[in-house]
């Protein structure tokens, strides 16, 4: 029993966190930035726990732990952390109340440690019930667009069907099982209306948070609409522990259903990275670019998954992560372009901004050049981790290739805009800490780039 | 000091050099100075390093592969190995000399070079490390990690260069490298780790996978040469270049794919890539001829030596598929005179295009008033037109005969190609030295300084001294 409640200190770390966010609005004066320090403690506190007792759950049977649960929530909370960092600012600068903010955060990060290690698809279903009306309720608390209610409800209606057909799954699911493991074997005694109903409900519900095409079109307009704190919480934070439980699911569920599931992910893949393509090169938002980049990066990921070989899903995992460590630079970037006190998110306001911050703008070129993966950026190596995944279908190969020609010009032209452009505006300054927190990112990824063994597992074995 | 490390040093230092170029700063001119200073410095000091390389071969017949080898371990399959032996060097002992004298092209009054001057030093780094590389990785990496420095150096030296026009060139370099990297990862996957770019040819491939690695890599390399149809994309870029340095690293990267092909193509390829060997041949000899016409139709100077330089690339480039290793160290030894004279005359023409501007006259009659550059210009015209008494001159001659030998009528083409371009260098030559009716008095033109007049006389000089012996400065 007393052990079962030190295995959810983890969890139990962020529900006090709330507690204490709560009190803080009620009783502290400072209020904003002690709110955010209360959540970044609890975070870091949460994920010591879950190091500490990185392979013991409470309730087993519906949750479990293990290396990949593990590493996967404290990237999670790494994310976490530096996303409430940056946003602190812009609460700050706003002179925004962030006690709403800060609890949806926790409440956020609760969630997603459940979501993690949750083995059981009724479970899932639960807190991802949950999850998304948090973030509908996360998205609402952006002020900066009108339309952003509009894409709050459509995301909250969308997430709601999907969640209709998975409840239909489940109602099928009845007579069997819930786990993952015993899943898949029950599915196969099934008619194949049924069969094809539960698998595709889970596939295309969680391809749905991902936000993989054909159901990303929430996506873009999350990041880009609303206020950057809220965006930047799309862009880093979710992505990683959905991936992780959509590869679980790969694993234990999809696989045995390879031969049915090859042309679907081939075809959402193939989807992703075309329309990635298309959306980065046509828009001109920033933000929007990136999100769409995203998608393309999940294309790649969905192509080289459809190969169903045992060392894709591995190679997938390391590919995501290390985009989503670049992006973490990207939006630190984001976060110092500022103009007339606003951060820049249309790309035609950053004309000529290389000649007045031209360090944040090398280095923002420098994690661009890392997210396209030329070499000898860290990008590079983990595209190439992952492509020789794909060895086997050639012209799989070579459309991942044709993607990431179509996607560069959308990069080059952010190069384009910020060094090529004569300078027509008085940027802000930009924060010491921003500077700060790129050189030490900086040096981070160019340690991985150097020695990638470091962090990529994969790579020593390779 | 080990050669392992000179090594390094040779491919590293100009990226140091780079970061100490970014130190200066914009506002003030005399720092704008000291970024070029710091830059000439830097190539200097690589020139004066490779010397020092060339001394560890014994002789010119040493021309043992891998005779310097140094490497880095990435993770257990993967191991960067850089290595050089006389090939190598004598291409990048050229590339040396030709951005040098591209940096003393570039206008030191102005301001915000500093972008130009860094993105060359990187671009010179990695081609460098390109020359250098001896496994697929790093030659990959030197491959592919040219072109960014690249755009950027072409953007800083003409902001105002269309997209259109960027994007096309640069979707060739790109579709190359994406070719590349998927010959590269196939053949990775059969070896089960890195392999030696040597040793490519005596892996075992199924006959299909061999189409799509040698094709990829056949494609790879064709896509950096001016061959029609990629021709025109390379053409309409290098016309809205002035800055010399920017349009010698254009101009010459279609020799990184001479280079690489000369190197490692290998005799026994799959029968259905060689047989297309002679359609090639064809679009090569045509694409030559055409850009001999074009250089004679346009009446700009510029033009013409842009399209000289593509007839000799394409010459190398049917030179590098004969059937025969003979002419290797020929092709080698012409290609280390053709970037010196190519570098010396974009230099010299820019100069005048910038003159030109400045006072609003007229190119024409240009060089009148400019007597050290008009000696200069004439002495690389007349030895790039192949006056006999050059080193480029005897060695053009031993890779034409071998064209003649294995085809007369590519030879004859060839020939007539060289001829046309000859002839339109000489008409270019001809119009600059055209005299106008101005009194001296009235124009305000100012020559080339005394320290570039000296570079270029020294560049005359081992031109004509290889006459009697290439490589006359090691050996």
């Amino acid at each position: 029993m007393i052990e079962n409640i030190l295995y959810t200190l983890s969890e139990s770390s962020l529900i006090a966190s709330v507690i204490g966010v709560l009190m803080s609005a009620l009783f502290s004066q400072e209020g904003k930035k002690t709110c955010f320090k209360i959540a970044e403690a609890g975070i870091l506190v949460s994920a010591f726990f879950a190091l500490l007792f990185y392979n013991k759950t409470f309730l087993e049977g519906f949750f479990t732990a293990s290396w990949q649960t593990t590493l996967t929530y404290c990237l999670c909370a790494l994310f976490a952390v530096c996303w409430l960092w940056l946003s602190s600012k812009w609460f700050v600068k706003q002179d925004a109340s962030s006690t709403r903010f800060c609890i949806l955060a926790l409440l956020l990060m609760f969630l997603l440690s459940l979501i993690i290690k949750t083995t059981n698809v009724l479970v899932l279903f639960f807190c991802l019930a949950l999850f998304g009306l948090t973030q509908y309720a996360l998205l609402k608390t952006s002020t900066s667009s009108e339309g952003l209610y509009h894409y709050a409800v459509k995301y909250l209606f969308s997430a709601l069907v999907c969640l209709v057909f998975w409840g239909c799954a489940l109602y099928f699911l009845s007579t069997g099982s819930y786990d993952y493991g015993t899943l898949a074997a029950f599915v196969q005694t099934q008619s194949s209306f049924k069969a094809a109903w539960i698998v595709l409900s889970l596939f295309c519900c969680m391809l749905f948070f991902i936000g993989a095409a054909p159901f990303h079109f929430w996506y873009a307009d999350a990041v880009s609409a609303s206020d950057l704190p809220v965006g930047s919480y799309f862009a880093l934070v979710p992505n990683i522990a959905f991936w992780s439980v959509f590869l679980s699911l790969y694993d234990k569920v999809f696989m045995p259903f390879a031969q049915n599931l090859k042309p679907i992910f081939v075809v959402f893949g193939c989807l992703s990275i075309v329309l990635g393509a298309i959306g980065a090169n046509a828009t001109r938002f920033i933000r929007k670019i990136f999100s769409f980049v995203y998608l393309y990066q999940l294309g790649v990921a969905l192509l080289v998954l459809s190969t169903f070989r045992a060392q894709s899903a591995f190679a997938t995992y390391i590919y995501m992560e290390v985009y989503l460590f670049l992006m973490i630079g990207v939006y630190v970037c984001l976060f110092g372009m500022r103009l007339n006190g606003e951060h820049i998110n249309n790309l035609s306001f950053l004309k000529g901004y290389a000649f007045m911050r031209p360090y944040v703008s090398a280095t923002l070129v420098f994690y661009i050049l890392s997210l396209t993966g030329l070499p000898p950026f860290i990008g590079f190596i983990s595209q190439f981790f992952m492509l020789f995944n794909v060895y086997q279908s050639l012209w799989l190969l070579y459309l991942i290739l044709a993607g990431f020609l179509m996607l560069l010009p959308a990069y080059f032209r952010i190069i384009q805009t910020i060094y090529f452009f004569k300078k027509g505006y008085h940027f802000d300054r930009v924060e010491f800490g921003l500077y700060i927190a790129l050189i030490v990112h900086i040096v981070f990824v160019s340690v991985l780039a150097v020695k990638p063994n470091f962090f990529m597992i994969q790579a020593s074995l390779f | 000091m080990s050669v392992g490390i000179l090594l390094c040093l040779v491919i590293l230092l100009p990226l140091i050099g780079g970061l100490f170029v970014l130190n200066a700063k914009d506002a003030v001119v005399s720092n704008a100075k000291n970024a070029r200073h710091t830059a000439l410095l830097t190539v200097f000091s690589n020139i004066l390093l490779i010397l020092f390389l060339f001394s560890h071969f014994q002789s010119a017949e040493n021309q043992t592969l891998g005779l310097i080898d140094i490497s880095f371990a990435l993770t257990n399959k993967i191991e960067f190995i850089f290595g050089a032996d006389l090939f190598a060097l004598v291409f990048v002992f050229g590339v040396q000399i030709a951005v040098f004298v591209g940096i003393l092209g570039v206008k030191k009054e102005v301001q915000s070079q500093k972008g130009v001057l860094f993105f060359a030093l990187c671009y010179l780094c990695l081609t460098n490390g390109y020359f250098f590389a001896r496994d697929i990785c790093s030659f990959y990496i030197c491959f592919c990690g040219q072109l960014f420095p690249l755009y950027m150096l072409i953007c800083f030296a003409n902001s105002e260069i269309q997209n259109t026009k960027l994007f096309y060139l640069f979707a060739h370099y790109f579709i190359g490298a994406a070719l590349l990297f998927a010959s590269f990862v196939l053949i990775m996957h059969t070896k089960q780790g890195d392999v030696l770019i040597e040793k490519i040819s005596s892996v075992h491939f199924s006959h299909q996978k061999s189409i799509y690695i040698w094709g990829g890599i056949f494609l790879a390399l064709m896509l950096r040469m001016p061959v029609w149809p990629f021709y025109h994309a390379l053409t309409s870029v290098s016309v809205k270049l002035t800055n010399p340095l920017a349009l010698i690293a254009l101009n010459f990267l279609p020799l990184s794919g001479v280079y690489a092909l000369t190197r490692y193509w290998p005799l026994d390829i799959p029968v259905e890539i060689e047989l297309l060997s002679p359609i090639f041949q064809i679009l090569c000899i045509v694409t030559m001829l055409v850009a001999a016409f074009g250089g004679l139709i346009y009446s700009n100077t510029a033009q013409k030596i842009h399209h000289y330089i593509f007839v000799y690339d394409l010459l190398y480039l049917l030179a590098v598929f004969l059937p025969t290793d003979v002419i290797r160290m020929n092709i080698a030894y012409s290609v280390f005179s053709f970037l010196l004279m190519g570098a010396c005359l974009i230099v010299l023409q820019s100069h005048m295009q910038t003159q030109s501007l400045k006072t609003g006259l007229a190119l024409k009659g240009i060089l009148c008033h400019m007597p050290k550059a008009s000696l200069c210009y004439f002495l690389f015209v007349l030895a790039a037109i192949g006056l006999p008494v050059s080193a480029f001159f005897w060695n053009n001659f031993l890779i034409v005969s071998e064209i003649f030998n294995y085809h007369l009528y590519a030879g004859t083409a060839v020939i007539f190609a060289m001829t046309l371009a000859a002839v339109s260098l000489l008409e270019g030559a001809y119009e600059l030295k055209t005299q106008t009716c101005l009194p001296q008095t009235q124009i305000k033109i100012k020559d080339i300084d005394i320290f570039s007049f000296c570079v270029c006389v020294l560049i005359m000089s081992v031109l004509l001294v290889s006459v009697v012996r290439p490589l006359w400065f090691v050996f």
